[in-house]
């Protein structure tokens, strides 16, 4: 879960995402993007919203692929995952992802993206990302579980997904300004 | 904001074309010759005589046509190979029966394997006299080609943030493909011209419901679609290419120049196809709109700044 009122858009997230995966500059797995700002002046406003996969319940990119590599592991939660040997590189994945979360890595020349620190959380630990949020904007919890935090959170903020309106039921949630 | 879609480039583009014709040429030889085409020009032959040069012309015009239907679905495979990133691993598409592109390749390659089997009946290599072998081949081939024709607008159509390629592409690009590939069968010799003309009316119905319903009750990246052909940067492809040459000039030329009006609908499908691969945007996320840098520029900016750090240390002794 993101709270977008904590989030200033340090993309500290964002550059520990690439060094933990190891990525080269130009791929990234979390992107932060200004929206707004909006309103009139002077009452102004523009929050930053960071944007990764979803990891759609019902995940258009795991229905699509044709050989099986981008699927939903669900050893250490429910995690989409794109097996790299699998890949062909047919992007349509890509294609049929509404948030634009999957890239083509220059080096494996197949279809990369958040692997929400899979290895991280078998260890017990929580995502790189949210390790690195000083602000605590970020947060991962068991939405199956209605006593944990991130359940607490999202019912008491009404915290929503992104274009939950396209049926891909995603997993991250986010607390609006 | 994405302007344009980008993802599936343009041998994506020229794969669901080429295929999507190929399926037609295949379906209609195959649905006249099982209507009794097959049988009139057996019988003309039995009458020997002139009979017997109408029974050669038919196997020979079917052959030609089978064997253009081959080769475009073959030069649409390759390009589909072509737009793989990873190209030897694609016999890994056949893995995943739940998945479109799966149920395509499939389709695809059943359907080249039974055009190849059905030519041969038109070359007697198989006699052409086994009517209820190749009766079974042309039943299965016309299966394979529908599937062929429909899937490309089916599998886009799965794309759930492209409002734009979800309501009824189906119809649309089944229209246009029988646009092409009569028209590339007239071109061949076919005498079909007012199953063409009757083709042409109806595309330009279909596709003018079509772009009027999404403007009307589609979603913001529908209606962005529909902008970007009629008044945006698709509109020059999409109405001198997809509309002039491929729909009103054929239907006008036709009744002077079969062959002419079959390679004008050819080509302006070709660009229909192209407009309307690109103009499949994905909805908006929050923000897009402000991103001024790609990530390939970032990465050249910080490369510049890393070079002038670099450049700096060195005259100032890394001080």
């Amino acid at each position: 879960m993101i709270d977008l009122r904590k989030c200033v858009g340090c993309y500290a997230c964002s550059v520990a995402c690439q060094i933990e995966n190891n990525l080269p500059l130009e791929l990234k797995y979390c992107n932060i993007n200004n929206v707004g700002p909006m309103g009139e002046y002077p009452n102004l406003t523009s929050y930053n919203m960071p944007l990764a996969c979803m990891h759609c319940q019902d995940a258009p990119c795991v229905t699509a692929c044709p050989t099986g590599a981008s699927h939903i592991s669900r050893e250490n939660g429910f995690i989409v995952s794109v097996d790299e040997k699998k890949c062909i590189g047919c992007l349509f994945c890509m294609v049929v992802c509404p948030y634009d979360a999957r890239r083509v890595s220059p080096e494996s020349k197949t279809v990369v993206k958040c692997t929400f620190c899979v290895t991280r959380l078998a260890r017990g630990e929580t995502t790189r990302c949210t390790e690195t949020c000083q602000l605590r904007a970020r947060l991962v919890g068991d939405l199956d579980d209605p006593h944990s935090e991130v359940s607490a959170l999202i019912r008491k903020e009404n915290a929503t997904p992104l274009h939950e309106h396209l049926g891909t039921r995603p997993s991250v949630y986010y607390i609006m300004p | 904001m994405e302007k344009t879609q980008n993802i599936w480039g343009n041998l994506a583009t020229g794969y669901f074309f080429l295929a999507g014709t190929a399926a037609v040429i295949g379906l209609v030889v195959a649905v006249i010759d099982i209507a009794g085409g097959g049988e009139l020009a057996r019988a003309m032959a039995v009458m020997g005589g002139a009979g017997n040069d109408m029974f050669s012309t038919y196997l020979f015009n079917n052959f030609i046509a089978l064997a253009l239907a081959f080769a475009l679905a073959g030069i649409g495979g390759v390009l589909l190979l072509a737009e793989l990133t990873q190209k030897f691993r694609f016999p890994l598409v056949f893995t995943n029966p739940k998945s479109l592109m799966t149920i395509g390749a499939f389709a695809l390659s059943g359907f080249m394997g039974l055009t190849f089997i059905y030519a041969l009946f038109f070359l007697n290599i198989i006699p052409f006299d086994f009517t209820k072998l190749r009766f079974i081949v042309a039943v299965l081939l016309i299966i394979s080609a529908v599937v062929l024709a429909a899937y490309p607008a089916l599998e886009m159509a799965e794309a759930r943030g492209r409002g734009f390629w979800r309501a009824g592409l189906v119809p649309l690009f089944f229209i246009n493909a029988l646009v092409c590939g009569s028209g590339l069968l007239m071109a061949l010799g076919f005498r079909m011209a007012p199953f063409f003309f009757l083709a042409v009316l109806f595309n330009m119905l279909v596709l003018a419901g079509y772009l009027w319903s999404t403007e009307l009750s589609g979603g913001s990246d529908s209606r962005r679609g529909v902008d970007l052909l009629l008044r945006g940067r698709l509109k020059t492809v999409f109405f001198g290419g997809a509309v002039l040459v491929g729909l009103i000039l054929p239907a006008v030329i036709i009744w002077f120049s079969p062959v002419l009006a079959g390679v004008l609908a050819f080509v302006g499908g070709g660009c229909f196809r192209y407009a309307f691969m690109k103009a499949g945007v994905r909805l908006e996320l929050p923000g897009e709109r402000n991103v001024k840098y790609t990530d390939k520029e970032i990465e050249s900016l910080a490369h510049s700044l890393e070079a002038r750090w670099q450049e700096k240390a060195k005259t100032t002794g890394g001080n």
